[in-house]
């Protein structure tokens, strides 16, 4: 009988405890999303909407005229063809730097964990070493070396340097997952007279799906939120979205239009989002699994 | 069709010597069973004559020409390993002609090479399954399989069976065999458990850390010890073992135990016996039976295992164990005077641990 007070007591604590919790998490969900409403009204307001003091209230007559003109009629600098420049740049960097470090970090991977491979714990760990130095401190040289190799100015040049900053994460990433898959398996292959691509193609790459994902979900944001190689290795020509972005709503001419700003910024962030969207439960997978065995 | 030959071979990793120096002539179509503890060398040795790994001196030959410079794939072997090391991702079916693709065989003779390989195991209705579907029986029989369907003419088997539960063992372990008597291949099959490699093999290469204790047949290395750690390792009970010296009286050798003195007439001495030379006496549990005559050693328990059952005493500071009828196990009382057949004895000596 004594321990009724007890258990009454414990569920009263529980109780609490329940309600700090959902309180905090109810504040970080309206920390988080009180910007981005705010920032999807403003997008559907018409430019005469838009004035000071009224950021809280609801669009009149929502339309997408904002996101249309920021799509394709927006003037960036001299350039009024709108975002969708510096979205096509962006592609044009996103899909070859993607799939080029990815398969550049899988095999590095692959062959500093499970292959014999001279002195491979030397190179991780340079590699590792490479993982820790911040662009900026090399980002100068870097493009002396671009420039006399004629990689200045040109999508190839900014894809190589994605692939080279994407490396060492990447290489990292991969050989944790790799050294997870038991030796015999990569000896059984040996024996069965496959070489080096061969055991990576047929076996290991179609083994890793849920790694891929999350080495496409982590580059594929950071290479697309890029701001700082596109700016330094390009010029407006071939400037990726975010750069344009900036352009656009750091421009110092006219009346600023925070509805087309705005609509701007939404559709820039748009394509990591989608990738989430498409790819978090494989993510949280592959982040927690660390070696998938089927 | 093929002999092994390993001469003088050694492996280090680093600083550690894991491999001393390895000789081995393994006849055409012989089932050589490495046994020796875990972490004595036998994987090694294995992945070296598979290609896997290099050796740091030393030649493995193949019917007479050194295979060393070439890779696992152009050895003419197949491998089945411990954790079977199926493709996950691929089919039964793709498992098993995944070496025959890459050797880039005809693809009608794969498919025959396919079908037969799964009929001779009986496989066929699984062939459309991936790894993750299969019991662990099943996965053993498509490891198998692959290795089967390369038509090698050495087989490789690190612990193929250490994986299953017992009943399937011993069941896989009969058909290796028959397997193995069909085929006529040479195999060589590492294992760390006496009772697979006695029933498997038709000649044991005993490996104690790094080093080969004894080549010889099953039956051969079970009467003949070469080794004192030959005698405790191989049966189980392990050979009981007497420390003690001999003494020769009259020119007739006998071993002393300090209390007891033991008939060595019948022993088959490689160089004459010197009076009080130290030696241990090795005696098996079946060669122990209570007698008229013999040592006098206190009874602690009975063993029971059905067929037999297992008598163990002290003699000194020393455990024996007798291998005796349930009856006469029961008959004993707390003292008992032991014989030994004497036409059975084990010699060793104990500072060089070999036999005399
Ligand atoms: N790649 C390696 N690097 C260092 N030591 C190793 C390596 N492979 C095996 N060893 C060591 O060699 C010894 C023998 O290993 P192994 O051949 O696997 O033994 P077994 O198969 O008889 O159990 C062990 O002590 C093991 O730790
Ligand atoms: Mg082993």
């Amino acid at each position: 009988m004594t321990t009724q007070p007890n258990l009454a007591m414990r569920n009263w604590n529980q109780r609490v405890g329940r309600t700090a919790l959902y309180l905090v998490l109810i504040l970080a969900c309206v920390a988080y999303l009180v910007p981005l409403v705010v920032m999807v009204m403003t997008s559907l307001k018409t430019a005469g909407e838009v004035q000071p003091g009224t950021i809280f209230m609801w669009p009149e007559n929502p339309s997408f005229d904002a996101w249309i003109k920021a799509w394709s009629q927006a003037c960036i600098g001299l350039d009024c063809r709108g975002i969708r420049v510096g979205f096509w740049n962006s592609v044009m960097i996103w899909v070859p730097s993607l799939i080029l470090s990815i398969l550049a970090g899988a095999i590095l991977g692959f062959a500093l964990s499970r292959w014999q491979t001279r002195h491979a714990g030397l190179i991780l760990g340079l590699v590792l070493f490479g993982a820790f130095i911040p662009l900026q401190v090399v980002i100068y040289p870097l493009i002396k070396m671009a420039a006399n190799l004629g990689l200045y100015n040109s999508f190839a040049g900014i894809v190589v340097v994605h692939i080279i900053f994407g490396l060492p994460v990447l290489t990292l990433i991969f050989s944790n997952f790799y050294v997870g898959i038991p030796v015999e398996l990569i000896n059984a292959a040996r024996v069965d007279g496959a070489g080096f691509f061969r055991i990576f193609f047929g076996i290991l790459l179609p083994m890793s799906r849920n790694i891929l994902i999350v080495a496409l979900v982590l580059q594929g944001t950071g290479i697309w939120n890029d701001y700082i190689v596109g700016v330094s290795f390009g010029t407006p020509d071939i400037y990726p979205m975010t750069v344009k972005l900036q352009t656009l709503v750091g421009s110092q001419f006219g009346e600023k239009e925070y509805n087309v700003n705005m609509a701007a910024t939404l559709l820039t962030s748009l394509p990591p989002l989608l990738l989430y969207l498409v790819s978090g439960r494989y993510f949280v997978r592959g982040i927690t699994s660390g070696a998938v065995k089927g | 069709m093929a002999t092994i030959e390993i001469r003088n071979l050694t492996k280090q990793f680093g600083a550690v010597q894991v491999l001393k120096g390895i000789d081995l002539a393994i006849d055409d179509r012989d089932f050589t069973v490495l046994l020796g503890p875990s972490g004595c060398g036998k994987s090694t040795l294995l992945n070296i004559i598979a290609g896997l790994e290099h050796q740091t001196a030393g030649q493995i030959m193949v019917d007479g020409t050194d295979i060393s410079p070439l890779p696992p794939d152009k050895r003419r072997l197949a491998m089945v390993f411990q954790s079977y090391a199926l493709y996950p991702t691929m089919t039964v079916r793709k498992n098993i002609d995944f070496g025959l693709r890459v050797a880039g065989l005809p693809r009608a003779e794969i498919k025959e090479r396919v079908r037969v390989t799964a009929e001779l195991l009986q496989i066929t209705d699984l062939l459309d399954r991936t790894p993750a579907r299969l019991s662990g029986g099943q996965r053993q029989r498509v490891a198998i399989g692959r290795a089967l369907a390369r038509r090698a003419s050495v087989y490789l088997f690190d612990e193929p069976l250490s994986n299953l539960d017992a009943k399937l063992r011993n069941d896989m372990r009969i058909e290796i065999r028959q397997l193995h008597e069909d085929l006529g291949a040479t195999a060589v099959y590492v294992t760390h458990d006496q009772v697979e490699a006695m029933t498997l093999a038709t000649r044991i290469a005993l490996m104690n850390a790094g080093r080969i204790e004894q080549y010889a047949e099953p039956q051969d290395i079970y009467d003949r010890p070469e080794t004192l750690f030959a005698a405790s390792f191989i049966g189980s009970p392990k050979m009981n073992l007497i420390p003690g010296t001999i003494r020769l009286a009259d020119g007739v050798p006998v071993f002393d135990t300090g209390s007891d003195r033991i008939s060595l007439a019948h022993y088959p001495f490689r160089l004459a016996p010197e009076d009080g030379m130290p030696a241990t006496l090795g005696v098996r549990p079946e060669d122990v039976a209570p007698d008229a005559q013999g040592i006098v050693a206190r009874h602690r328990l009975n063993e029971p295992h059905g067929a037999d059952t297992l008598a163990w005493f002290t003699y000194g500071e020393t455990n024996l164990s007798a291998r005796l009828e349930p009856v006469a196990a029961r008959a004993l009382g707390a003292q008992a005077t032991l014989g030994f057949n004497l036409h059975k004895l084990s010699l060793f000596d104990p500072k060089t641990e070999r036999r005399l």
